[in-house]
């Protein structure tokens, strides 16, 4: 079947199957890798991306069935632009060990803001408990999350 | 992931059309059951009738004389976000709250709570989507919380 939607502010159209996941078309399809394939079973939040401005688990979401503007990590850092700031601040605070995850975590982190959850530790905690670190990495994410929010001064 | 077909309902009696025309079919909305189950093979559906265009006239969440009407397309997150239902219904926003993830509380719709015939859900299969005042949840209000 043939889809249209738009990534990253891009218009495409790609033929699917109707059995693809987004995160399958991300990757397989538009080569936007940085949505990772963590569990696949919507537990480890490391395909988190941002669907019509909501954070949503991309290897549950069938393209088929997506209507709003999809946007990734790439999206998020044009090549060609200067980095986000919330990815500026999971730098600066070592937000990660193996970066495996961290694509997933900076598109929850930028949905926290927007959601206003980033201003304390304790709401943040809560608000990224979707999305797993195995390196454990998690106190300088909380971290970097509310450092993120400030540098972010409400806008995406 | 076996072979599947599908298809947009463009509003209620579509979907209704839709659903029966062809064997082992599927409603979909946020799909958080529904994708995992089609991936680990528990659910085989032939095809599935995509309802993400009922969402806008089918999400409502009012307070009637009786108690509080829940549109089926209504998320998760919707309700939890709603101050009104906080205030009144405190135990639904606190349960919601501690289920799932962000992530998936906004996919989840209400309705698919219901309906989905997952094994980890407590209510029943219900005849969801087959008309519109079955498709809300009823809550009695209780003052008494």
């Amino acid at each position: 079947m043939n889809l249209e939607l738009t990534v990253n502010g891009n218009e495409t159209s790609v033929s699917i199957d109707p059995r693809l996941t987004l995160l399958d078309l991300l990757r397989e399809q538009l080569n936007l890798i940085g949505a990772k394939k963590g569990c696949d079973h919507g537990q480890c939040g490391a395909c988190t991306v941002i669907v019509g401005g909501k954070r949503v688990l991309s290897c549950l979401t069938l393209a088929a069935t997506v209507r709003a503007p999809v946007l990734t990590i790439e999206g998020l850092n044009p090549i060609d632009g200067p980095l986000h700031p919330m990815a500026e601040a999971f730098l600066d605070h070592d937000a990660y060990q193996c970066g495996y995850c961290t694509p997933g975590q900076i598109m929850s982190a930028v949905a926290v803001v927007a959601e206003g959850n980033a201003g304390d530790s304790e709401s943040v905690r809560l608000a990224m408990s979707g999305n797993l670190c195995r390196c454990a990495a998690y106190p300088n994410i909380v971290e970097a999350v509310l450092d993120g929010a400030r540098r972010m001064k409400g806008g995406v | 992931m076996r072979p599947v077909t599908i298809e947009r309902a463009e509003n209620a009696s579509h979907a209704i059309d839709c659903f029966g025309r062809i064997p082992e079919t599927s409603y979909i909305v946020g799909g958080t059951s529904l994708v995992d189950q089609m991936k680990l093979d528990i659910a085989r559906p032939a095809h599935l009738v995509d309802l993400g265009d009922l969402r806008r006239d089918h999400s409502a969440i009012i307070f009637t004389s009786s108690g509080l009407s829940i549109g089926a397309f209504a998320t998760m997150t919707e309700l939890v976000d709603d101050s009104e239902v906080g205030a009144q219904f405190p135990v639904i926003s606190e349960a919601l709250r501690q289920a799932a993830s962000p992530q998936i509380r906004n996919m989840a719709s209400i309705g698919g709570n219901v309906a989905s015939a997952d094994t980890l859900q407590l209510f029943p299969r219900s005849s969801f989507g087959l008309q519109q005042e079955v498709a809300r949840l009823r809550l009695r209000r209780n003052r008494g919380r």
